[in-house]
């Protein structure tokens, strides 16, 4: 039986072949430190930057830290500008990668914390966001696309309303990149944009991205950067500022064919093939009386993420039998993002979430409208 | 006749669900599935593609498998988890009698 794999908001898949030959061709040539001379062939670390400043519009490719992770960014932003006495604004959309960092700061350092609700359509008001602002607010942290109802959020009213009383904005757009096209340079105010290299940018898992608008968030994360050894500080430049140890060079030498592949492709193609294969899913579902698609499922279907529950069956229970029945991955629960689906029916034991990609054909839209046909009933 | 063979904890988004995951010697076949829902309410899909089935018992289990795989995932309720583990494991190691006979669900048949 074919496998299916509708868990593209988890991790793209497949890859495309230039990201696995990407990643295989480093490991086949010795590695070379650019910085120290030689062509600079196998380090990918520069060439990926530009690729994604290119993507993103950000103006000075110096802006784009890589780093292990979308949660490592966050965390850094989180915990550079939380501090004592400090307030944030945050969402209930957001992801434990925002909120769990957020919880510890309130926790260890007693920050105050405001989470503002989205509305009926899933998506978060700027007047809310001007009603949760304070005095003492540092930061604004919030997803550009929830994760679990793939809601897209107005980022450029949202980081109007931060600009205007001066407060940074922490966007999450791991769902996003690759998916809805932003424009960093754009956007007003301090932005800081993290994000994952591994789901619509098609890389391998383990980078991750953050774009830093300026060299003032101060440094948690030094050490060791292969260059001005005798210094006793960490460089203060960017992107060197925010990066220590050695990096992911297999995995940002396969994000970089990956961001390639999204340019080649564009990332409004990209969009409107997920907007596509989610309406097709949405059209199945609706004419059966066994599913439930959420309330707060965006209409825009660019992130390409459905959630839904199946009368008489446990989210988690649709999942084993997908997987185990069927040959068709999904994800079940509360997907990392557990005040999300906070107040509507099925709480607290969350939906089935189905999300599609470049990967992800008609027909296996088709096989699981035809899997979901036949739990009718039971 | 199947063996016991490994038991490891299944990792789930929902802290209150603890799920356990069963390895068995052998693939589950039709027969352990109704030895197993002797002691519980079976309900069993076998028009899936890989036949999937569940086993409610009414205070200590659920059960839940598919025909052909040699896992069982498992759910523990109650204070006597440990004790009913055990059973757990006599039903899948001790061949029922022949004539017994399980409560199926009906529209599952």
């Amino acid at each position: 039986m074919r496998s299916v794999h509708l868990n593209q908001a988890a991790t793209s898949f497949p890859k495309p072949r230039e990201v696995v030959e990407a990643v295989h061709a480093w490991f086949d040539r010795p590695p070379v430190d650019a910085a120290r001379g030689g062509d600079g062939a196998n380090d990918p670390v520069a060439p990926c930057r530009k690729e994604l400043a290119g993507l993103l519009g950000v103006n000075d490719a110096a802006g784009i830290v890589l780093l292990p992770s979308a949660t490592h960014a966050l965390n850094l932003v989180i915990g550079a500008l939380v501090e004592p006495g400090c307030h944030v604004v945050t969402s209930t959309l957001e992801h434990n990668s925002v909120l769990r960092p957020i919880a510890h700061r309130e926790r260890d350092i007693g920050v105050a914390v405001t989470m503002i609700e989205p509305g009926a359509d899933g998506t978060l008001e700027p007047a809310s966001l001007q009603a949760a602002l304070r005095p003492s607010t540092s930061l604004v942290a919030l997803t550009h696309a929830s994760n679990v109802t793939g809601s897209i959020q107005p980022v450029e009213e949202l980081a109007e309303v931060a600009a205007a009383a001066s407060v940074p904005l922490l966007l999450d757009a791991s769902q996003t990149a690759g998916a809805v096209s932003l424009t960093h340079g754009r956007l007003p105010g301090r932005v800081f944009v993290a994000f994952a290299g591994h789901k619509g940018l098609m890389g391998p898992p383990g980078v991750g991205c953050l774009v830093v608008p300026d060299s003032m968030l101060p440094q948690t994360i030094v050490g060791g950067t292969g260059m001005r050894s005798e210094d006793r500080f960490h460089p203060p430049d960017l992107p060197l500022r925010h990066e220590a140890g050695t990096p992911n060079l297999p995995g940002i030498a396969g994000l970089r064919a990956g961001v390639r592949f999204v340019h080649r492709i564009g990332v409004e193609a990209l969009g409107a093939h997920r907007a596509w294969l989610v309406e097709r899913l949405r059209e199945g579902m609706r004419v059966m009386g066994h599913i439930r698609l959420f309330p707060l499922a965006h209409e825009d279907g660019r992130v390409g993420i459905v959630p839904f529950c199946v009368a008489g069956w446990d989210p988690d229970e649709v999942g084993l039998v997908l997987r185990e029945s069927f040959s068709i991955e999904v994800r079940t629960g509360l997907h990392c993002a557990p005040l999300a689906l906070r107040g509507l029916p099925g709480e607290p034991r969350g939906s089935v979430r189905v999300s599609v990609g470049l990967g992800t054909a008609e027909d296996d839209v088709d096989l699981l409208l035809a899997a979901l046909a036949s739990l009718e009933g039971c | 006749m199947p063996r016991f063979v490994d038991l490891r904890e299944l990792e789930s988004c929902l802290s209150h669900s603890e799920a356990k995951e069963i390895a068995l010697d052998e693939p589950v076949s039709v027969e352990l599935m109704h030895r197993l829902a002797s002691e519980g309410r079976l309900q069993y899909f076998p028009h899936f593609p890989r036949p999937y089935f569940r086993i409610d018992h009414p205070t200590a289990w659920l059960i839940q498998g598919i025909i052909g795989t040699p896992r069982l995932r498992i759910q523990l309720f109650g204070d006597r988890r440990a004790a009913a583990l055990e059973r757990l494991r006599e039903l899948i190691e001790t061949p029922a009698p022949s004539d017994e006979t399980t409560k199926e669900s009906p529209c599952h048949t």
